[in-house]
């Protein structure tokens, strides 16, 4: 493990021999992959800027999905997962009246989230790229059947 | 004015909703409200999953497995009967336990400490779990009640050894959160006290615990007939025992920082703590499991050397050597994931300062 820069100087950690016996190595974890409704949610973040929280991320997540009725506690668990992923962060905000003067969580993308929607976004692209040659760029009108491969 | 929901059916949801959540759940209904039948059916839908995310953030599977395993093992005191009499209390106390972590209140800093008082409730939910299950099995099911044994000896072992499990490990919720993000010197300085603290008493009561398997064995010695396999066996496990305690208390203790220093020096002696821990949480198997794993080796073998058919013996005793190895493993291997994690953090942090 790299020991610490300090720049005003200071301690840098010194690995004690003792620890190396039997020493289990693990790697650091690759980027995570996110999940299609993993996807939603984070854009549904995005989306609502300033104002993500709950009920807002929910209804951002409903029309980005299409017809789809999504469950709260979905939305919940899913903002949940994502924050124990580092992906988002949250926060308390202050009590309104409207909801019977209880606080709304905020949440926002952070840096490591960012750069997984990024990577889902470009991989989706290069999908409709791919769809588009195999089936022509008529792929996304509603009445639209995909010609079979002969 | 916007409508609010019936305060009885408010104050059933909000029961329900785990406290962690409770605050921002509760809030995001109360907006969404339009009928009495939309509230509840909006609540009782995102129930169930929100419960479950917070089951699964709480959750410490090789903490609660070790808890698990040693239940069953004091509740089945009885050979012969049936193995369900022991399991099926074991899973009603175990779930019950995941439920209290799930339930409970979260802390309000990263690390913070135990209370007795909290370890004690959670004993006091367990062993209720169990005495429940006993009043259950009387009234419709006799031939499920637990034998006078593990009542009388086996659950006050077990809330023992539960009230120091609990004690020594941090609030489930209390580990600071996955993003980087700057920290203060406040909150830095709140977050190491609450670290040092945590990490000391849970080094005392793995020695304490040491000190009293090495207690047992001298006891087990003086009590049990002095044939050389039950020598062995103690003679070998007091030494494992000894050995553990010497290694925690010559390599493992933690030097807390100092008060005044600057930022970036607090960092690097917190960030060298956590490294400790860390390297403790990768070698846990040669410091800790396979000294305390040679004493049942040596009766185990020593069991089997005598049968005509070892191997059935052999084979339960290693099965159980893998279940409590993979538990202990997993349990330590999680530790370290979120030291590694909380080190990264702080790498971001000082290149930010």
């Amino acid at each position: 493990m790299r020991p610490l820069q300090c720049p005003k100087g200071g301690h840098i950690s010194r690995v004690d021999s003792h620890f190396y016996f039997l020493y289990i190595v693990y790697q650091m974890a690759p980027q995570p992959s996110l999940g299609q409704f993993e996807q939603l949610v984070l854009t549904a973040i995005l989306q609502c800027g300033r104002k993500a929280y709950g009920v807002t991320i929910h209804e951002a997540v409903e029309t980005l999905s299409g017809a789809r009725s999504v469950s709260l506690g979905a939305v919940y668990a899913t903002l949940d997962r994502l924050e124990d992923k580092g992906l988002i962060s949250s926060w308390l905000a202050d009590p309104t009246p409207e909801r019977g003067g209880r606080s709304k969580r905020h949440y926002r993308l952070e840096s490591d989230g960012e750069r997984a929607l990024r990577e889902s976004a470009l991989t989706a692209r290069r999908m409709c790229a791919a769809l588009e040659e195999a089936w022509g760029r008529g792929i996304w009108s509603a009445k639209c059947t995909p010609a079979r491969q002969s | 004015m916007h409508p609010r929901p019936p305060v009885v059916i408010e104050s059933i949801v909000r029961l329900l909703v785990p406290p962690a959540s409770r605050e921002h759940v509760m809030g995001d209904l109360s907006e969404r409200y339009r009928s009495p039948r939309q509230y509840l059916l909006d609540a009782f839908r995102s129930l169930p999953l929100i419960i479950a995310s917070r089951v699964r953030r709480t959750l410490n599977i090789g903490r609660l497995g070790v808890v698990a395993v040693t239940l069953f093992m004091l509740l089945s005191a009885n050979r012969g009967s049936n193995w369900l009499v022991a399991a099926l209390p074991t899973l009603l106390a175990t779930a019950t336990l995941i439920l209290r972590d799930a339930y409970r209140a979260p802390a309000s800093t990263p690390f913070a400490a135990t209370e007795s008082r909290l370890a004690a409730i959670d004993v006091g939910v367990a062993a209720g779990a169990i005495f429940l299950w006993q009043a259950g099995a009387s009234l419709f099911a006799p031939q499920w009640l637990l034998p006078a044994r593990a009542l009388s000896v086996g659950i006050p072992v077990f809330c023992v050894l539960l009230f120091f499990v609990r004690l020594q490990a941090p609030q489930p919720t209390a580990w600071p959160r996955a993003s980087a993000r700057a920290v203060s010197v406040d909150e830095l300085m709140t977050e190491v006290r609450g670290f040092e603290a945590v990490s000391q008493r849970a080094i005392r009561i793995e020695i304490g615990a040491a000190f009293v398997l090495v207690a047992g064995c001298v006891v087990s010695l003086w009590a049990m007939p002095p044939t050389l396999l039950a020598t062995a066996f103690n003679a070998v496990t007091a030494g494992g025992a000894l050995f553990v305690a010497w290694f925690l208390h010559r390599h493992a203790r933690i030097e807390p920082v100092r008060q005044g220093l600057e930022f970036v020096q607090s960092l690097a002696s917190y960030r060298r703590n956590l490294e400790l821990q860390l390297r403790r949480a990768h070698t846990v198997l040669w410091w800790y499991l396979a000294p305390l794993s040679c004493g049942p080796a040596v009766l185990m073998f020593g069991i089997a050397h005598e049968l005509a058919n070892p191997w059935p013996i052999v084979m339960r005793g290693v099965a159980g050597f893998a279940v409590i190895w993979g538990l202990v493993l997993y349990m330590y291997r999680r530790s370290a994931e979120k030291l590694r994690r909380r080190i990264e953090q702080l790498d971001a942090t000082a290149q930010k300062s």
